[in-house]
């Protein structure tokens, strides 16, 4: 079993001491290989559940495995370190760190992984080929269109070689036809390298592409069915 | 790229905030140079003029006292001549000017008058006067008066402040006080018998309101002779440096002659103590001042860049920076920004402290090349104090809280 999450519950407490459920009780297992979409309407706990299974939040109860390793109960270390090793993330607003160029932005990732700068600069440049911005090295995020930004946020999420690549509403911000480029650069990564991608979505037609569909309502399991799994499993 | 470059990169890409975050320590940093060069060389001043005050320092014969010496009785204690010997070939840190006297009291016609047998500085061994001086920090002490080329180099020219030390008096020639003078109504190049002994009046002292005026001076050699009292002292007059006393001088002094009384002249010495420790506490509190303006300014600076980095802090701990490397990440900023306001502040307040010493305090000042070190270490702490509460902050910053920000 690649990622196992076993009733995961999840509350916000809030300055005024009313506690929000984002999640009760999700149970999902995602196997190697698989592109996962999650949808369900605005405040249904989709980000919250994916913040989860990448070690960005700890659950307020339930476990989560991946690859064998508990991440419910692991400390800062731990997690940073999953999440520097094992997994990349594309958010809607990109995360872009906006005084640092798209190369510099992809060799964050890379600067922690190797020393050898020159190598940090090499293959960041053939990740910014592969999502084919090899024109666009030295401009600041700014300077980018929306989905050229959210391109350069691609591939710094690959510049680790992740096993899973985390997607929150990656096309949110994006136009159909840009969604689309987007959504099919996704899907290759998935196919060709064997990524395991999980994808907030909020459109039907994004969540088509996942051949695991979870679907949530306050923060419940509302609908998880495996339409294409079987395809990607024979 | 490392985490020094994406530190330096981050600072480069605000500059109009990074000067301004800057200005407070280098402001500090340099105020701090400022007043200490003008202070190491305005408390070398003030120790000159201090020291100048006169002879601080007397030894005399055991049981004798201070009385004893001025009224210089016929049978009044004395000591060897070679114990001036034994005070020179020490390695004594802080004396200066050794004077050994003879004094006696003698009838000339019908008054009577006390003749000092005095040895010119030409004929005392010298020794080197002063330690050089300590620049660092708090340690910093009113020196002591440096030795007179140092003197003479810094422009301290006047005339009331030279030492009166008789440079060279010759085996037959006397110096009279100015009363005693006028009672003698002697003057200069007449001739004057003491005791059978007949001496060329080498020049009639000024008025000083003091004994010495009623004296008569002679060469320490020639007096000894005369009055049959061969290699014997009433007494050494010894200028000390004011810092070596209040370090314990005399007790050292008192290990190497024993049996004598060794006194200061309490009244000058406690003047130069106590305008010494003046000037200290003043640095020592300009200094607590600077630090805490400076450290929360910087801490100020740092608080504001934190929360305006909010959303990148957030993005780096998102790609797997742990909570110690954003810690790590903000004192190396708070590290290059006190070296920083380090060097500018020691550049700037030592250029201040050349251009307007001489125009406020009238002494030149030169740079102390040490106090570079201790502003740029200053700096750097009180940088990376102040930014120990923004970085904790920082590496405290959830990385999901940020995430769903636009
Ligand atoms: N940091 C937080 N503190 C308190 N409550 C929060 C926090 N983040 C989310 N919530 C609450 O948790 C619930 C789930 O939020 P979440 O962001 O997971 O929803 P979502 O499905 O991603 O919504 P959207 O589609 O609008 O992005 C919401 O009710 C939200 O108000
Ligand atoms: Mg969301």
């Amino acid at each position: 079993m690649f990622l196992q999450l076993k009733n995961i519950s999840k509350q916000y407490h809030h300055r005024n001491g009313t506690a929000i459920n984002a999640l009760s009780n999700v149970s999902v297992t995602i196997e190697q290989g698989q592109f996962a979409t999650i949808s369900g309407p605005s405040g249904s706990g989709k980000s919250t559940l994916l913040f989860t299974m990448g070690g960005l939040l700890r659950p307020s109860s339930g476990n989560i495995i991946f690859n064998g390793q508990p991440l419910h109960d692991a400390n800062d270390i731990t997690l940073s370190e999953f999440r520097k090793n094992h997994v990349g993330y594309v958010m809607q607003n990109y995360c872009l760190v906006p005084y640092l160029t798209a190369e510099e932005n992809v060799m964050i990732p890379l600067s922690l992984l190797q020393k050898d700068k020159a190598k940090q600069k090499e293959t960041a440049r053939e990740l910014l080929a592969t999502v084919g911005l090899s024109d666009r090295i030295e401009h600041y995020p700014k300077e980018l269109s929306s989905g050229q930004q959210q391109r350069v946020a691609i591939a710094r999420a690959l510049s680790n070689n992740p096993s899973l690549i985390l997607a929150d509403e990656p096309t949110g911000n994006l136009d159909p036809s840009l969604a689309a480029e987007i959504l099919s650069l996704l899907k290759r990564l998935n196919e060709e390298k064997g990524i395991t991608i999980v994808m907030v979505t909020h459109s039907p037609e994004a969540a088509s592409y996942g051949n695991i569909q979870i679907q949530l309502k306050d923060g419940k399991m509302a609908d998880a069915h495996l339409s294409l799994a079987k395809e990607v499993l024979v | 790229m490392n985490l020094f470059n994406l530190v330096w990169i981050e600072l480069l890409h605000r500059k109009g905030r990074l000067v301004s975050g800057l200005t407070a320590i280098v402001l500090g940093i340099s105020v701090i140079a400022a007043i200490r060069s003008v202070t190491v060389f305005s408390e070398r001043a003030v120790a000159v003029n201090l020291d100048n005050l006169g002879a601080n320092i007397m030894v005399l014969p055991q049981g004798a006292t201070t009385d004893d010496y001025y009224t210089a009785d016929i049978d009044a204690p004395t000591f060897p001549e070679d114990y001036v010997e034994r005070i020179v070939s020490s390695n004594l840190q802080g004396v200066d000017n050794l004077s050994p006297k003879l004094t006696r009291r003698i009838k000339v016609g019908k008054d009577n008058f006390v003749l000092t047998g005095i040895l010119p500085a030409n004929e005392v061994a010298s020794k080197p006067l002063w330690q050089t001086v300590g620049l660092m920090g708090a340690e910093v002490k009113a020196s002591c008066a440096p030795s007179n080329s140092k003197n003479q180099s810094l422009g301290y020219k006047d005339e009331r402040l030279q030492r009166k030390t008789i440079d060279s008096l010759g085996v037959s020639d006397c110096y009279i006080g100015f009363i005693a003078a006028q009672k003698l109504s002697v003057s200069e190049g007449s001739d004057l018998t003491i005791e059978n002994k007949k001496f060329k009046v080498a020049k009639v002292l000024p008025e000083t309101g003091t004994v010495d005026d009623g004296r008569i001076f002679a060469h320490l050699h020639t007096v000894q002779e005369l009055l049959d009292i061969d290699h014997q002292l009433s007494a050494i007059e010894i200028m000390g440096c004011c810092n070596a006393i209040s370090d314990g001088l005399l007790s050292k002094m008192r290990n190497i002659l024993p049996d004598t009384r060794i006194t200061t002249i309490g009244q000058i010495v406690s003047t130069q103590i106590q305008t010494n420790n003046m000037m200290n506490k003043l640095s020592f509190i300009f200094l607590i001042i600077i630090l805490l303006v400076g450290g929360i300014s910087i801490g100020n600076y740092m608080w504001a860049n934190v929360n305006e980095r909010r959303k990148e802090i957030g993005t780096y701990r998102m790609i797997g920076f742990s909570q110690s490397r954003i810690y790590t990440m903000l004192l190396m900023k708070a590290v290059i920004l006190g070296l920083i306001g380090g060097v500018l502040g020691y550049v700037i307040g030592t250029l201040a402290g050349m251009i307007l010493g001489p125009q406020l305090a009238g002494i030149s000042v030169q740079p102390i090349f040490t106090l570079f070190f201790v502003c740029v270490l200053l700096s750097v702490i009180i940088s990376v104090a102040g930014s120990l509460i923004p970085a904790h902050q920082a590496s405290r910053i959830e990385p999901y809280s940020t995430m769903q920000e636009i």
